[in-house]
């Protein structure tokens, strides 16, 4: 008998199973992974959790909320900033990518905020987003406001979360 | 004392699942299917998108560190990470995976998403974890998974029947407990008002005829319809669940009847996740390639361990002819090469390499090919002075074949891309950004590339009126147009070459 046949596992009565590497890792390394293993699953488990408990429902991210009522709500957008007392509307579609509007639309906050931050770099003393909103049931959504003091540079949320 | 109070028989039981038996060809499988698909899925599907990053030097990473210490990223950039990731992983698949090699394929994977929210696809989140527990999974060769059928002492006959091989690999236990959390997360999702009164799932369809024709044939109303396929979707997604969790068992040896009752049920349980993802492509979702990296996971967690044993055995004849004919024959010859041979092949590696990725004309493709055989230049050459106890002829076949996988993953790259419609798309999709951003001579000079790649096929007589084909005309000969009227109107330009 060769050595491969010595670590047949035996006495298991099951016909698809005859044969076994005896690759088994050290009781150390065993250990080792034991510990990876729960701290993967665990991060797995928690990291999704934590959606329920954010702040921000929009931000859906790293939460398995593959097409949530959330992610089919509907959003018009509108950015709009004053300029030496003038209140002029951003030509979004001039200044970024497409894909990024579409971020927008869907109120992710750090593109909000990094957005609202660039116009101030481009002169703006206030920099304002509005959100106008539809759920998945046709329902007109309270219209959410950014707005970003370039002095500050703080964000002030108006409009209330759904 | 039950598992719950006894600490061991909490190791024992964690142990069993985990460690337990997993025939050897299913992550032998996977790791090969898995890193073929990603290849493919990098240079066909990721690219085309490429031309929007750093647009305006905006960027936004998924993690805020990211910001702080990367430079904005830009197309040569994100294309240059795809590139390298898919050109390892089929280099990987060709020759050997290495522990090195899956690592560096999950980072730069891993990097090309999170670098900038623009890449938001919640399946590539998915891919980055299943792609470390790849990672850990063991390394096998074919010859490890398919051994050489044994010869019977009694009758002198050589055996082909013999159940499957079987291993310990917990990193493919893992790929099905994240799968399951996923399928699990997804479910609780719906549960949520607006999915249980059916709203989302009828916004969903909304471009799907077929859906409310179902609906009106059975006679149901809308408010009782909607409703019930959300319900249904909702138990559909919690049994797969239920499904992952339980099919690392299918290899398992007992003489319990209820496990042998698994045994024999277990591969049903993949019916409702091939059930599940059929009808998300038939929705055209645009989930990219989520559903194939589904059905291969599929394939390889359900099905019984010898038809997938046949499968490789079927499909992996070339190989092992090509091993027996053609790597047999080079070691019969002398295993006394100079060195200067040895350099001249590493060189010509890098170098076929390096130009077949700088023949793509697109950013970052040369760099990146450059890079990947710079890479298994300097594998081969830690195998090649290593003293492992290989005799030097074995080390020779083995660095040479390991030389000529990324000349082979440059050549699959060069072949999907000049097959498809990526760099048609891609310089479509940068032309029509600046268009709208009222740089009109870079945008025609991105349609002119465009045009340049625009599928040839609507030229010659072709069945438009399939959906597929039509919609891949109608974009040709939109940019066609578009191009005409930059210039027509613009004035800036002689006559294009490639446009109509």
């Amino acid at each position: 008998m060769s050595p491969r046949e010595d670590r047949i596992v035996k006495g298991k009565r099951c016909d698809h199973v005859t044969e076994k590497h005896d690759d088994s890792p050290a009781p150390g390394k065993r250990a080792a992974n034991r510990i990876f293993i729960l701290l993967f699953v665990s991060l797995q488990l928690i990291v999704p959790l934590t959606y329920y408990d954010r702040q921000d429902p929009y931000d859906e991210r790293f939460a398995w909320r593959m097409f949530s009522g959330v992610r089919l709500h509907r959003c018009d957008t509108r950015l709009t900033e004053i300029h030496q007392s003038t209140r002029s509307v951003v030509p979004l579609k001039r200044e970024i990518h497409a894909a990024w509007i579409h971020h927008l639309r869907r109120n992710r906050s750090a593109v909000v905020h990094a957005v609202l931050a660039s116009r101030c770099v481009h002169g703006a003393e206030t920099a304002e987003l509005e959100n106008r909103c539809v759920s998945a049931a046709g329902t007109r959504l309270e219209p959410l406001h950014y707005r970003m003091d370039c002095l500050s540079g703080h964000v002030i949320r108006e409009g209330s979360l759904p | 004392m039950n598992a719950k109070e006894d600490p061991i028989a909490m190791r024992r039981a964690f142990d069993a699942y985990w460690y337990g038996p997993i025939a050897a060809v299913r992550p032998y499988l996977l790791v090969r299917v898995f890193l073929a698909l990603l290849a493919f899925d990098t240079w066909i599907v990721m690219v085309q998108h490429g031309g929007r990053y750093g647009i305006g030097g905006f960027n936004v990473a998924h993690f805020e560190i990211l910001d702080l210490i990367q430079p904005t990223p830009t197309p040569a950039i994100y294309l240059g990470t795809l590139f390298l990731c898919g050109m390892l992983s089929m280099g990987m698949v060709l020759y050997t995976p290495t522990r090195f090699g899956l690592a560096t394929v999950t980072a730069t994977y891993t990097y090309s998403w999170s670098m900038s929210m623009l890449d938001s696809y919640q399946h590539h989140y998915l891919l980055s974890l299943m792609l470390l527990s790849i990672t850990l999974m063991p390394i096998q060769r074919l010859e490890d998974v398919l051994p050489e059928p044994r010869v019977s002492k009694v009758q002198g006959t050589r055996s082909t029947r013999r159940a499957p091989l079987h291993i310990e690999a917990w990193g493919f236990v893992s790929v099905c407990c994240t799968s399951s959390i996923v399928y699990f997360y997804t479910a609780v999702t719906k549960m949520e008002p607006d999915w249980r009164a059916g709203n989302a799932l009828r916004r969903l369809l909304s471009q799907h005829q077929n859906a409310f024709e179902l609906q009106h044939g059975l006679g149901l109303s809308a408010e009782f319809f909607w409703p019930l396929m959300a319900a249904s979707a909702i138990a559909l997604q919690l049994v797969i669940g239920l499904a992952y969790v339980l099919a690392p068992l299918q290899d398992r040896c007992s003489n319990s009847p209820n496990l042998r009752w698994l045994h024999r049920t277990l591969p049903w349980f993949g019916v409702p996740a091939l059930l599940f993802h059929a009808g998300v492509e038939a929705m055209e979702l645009e989930l990219g390639w989520f559903s194939y990296y589904m059905f291969a996971l599929i394939a390889v967690a359900f099905l019984p361990a010898r038809w997938l044993e046949s499968t490789l055995r079927w499909s992996s004849f070339p190989y092992r002819f090509f091993r027996v004919s053609v790597v047999g024959a080079t070691a019969q010859t002398s295993d006394k090469e100079p060195l200067v041979v040895d350099l001249a092949v590493s060189a010509l590696s890098v170098g076929v390499t390096a130009l077949l990725g700088a023949q793509l004309d697109l950013p970052g493709a040369g760099t990146a090919s450059l890079l990947a055989a710079l890479l298994v230049f300097f594998q081969a050459w830690i195998v090649r002075l290593s003293r492992d106890k290989r005799s030097r002829r074995n080390k020779r076949i083995s660095t040479r074949a390991l030389e000529l996988s990324p000349v082979l993953a440059a050549l699959f790259m060069f072949c999907a891309i000049w097959c498809s419609d990526v760099r048609f798309d891609y310089y479509r999709f940068v032309g029509g950004d600046l268009r709208r951003r009222g740089d009109l001579e870079a945008s025609l000079d991105a349609y002119v590339k465009a045009n340049r790649y625009a599928p040839r096929s609507c030229d010659a007589l072709h069945d438009e009126s399939l959906p597929p084909a039509k919609r891949r005309c109608d974009r040709r000969r939109e940019a066609a147009a578009v191009a005409r009227s930059i210039r027509t109107n613009n004035r800036l330009r002689a006559p294009l070459p490639g446009v109509q």
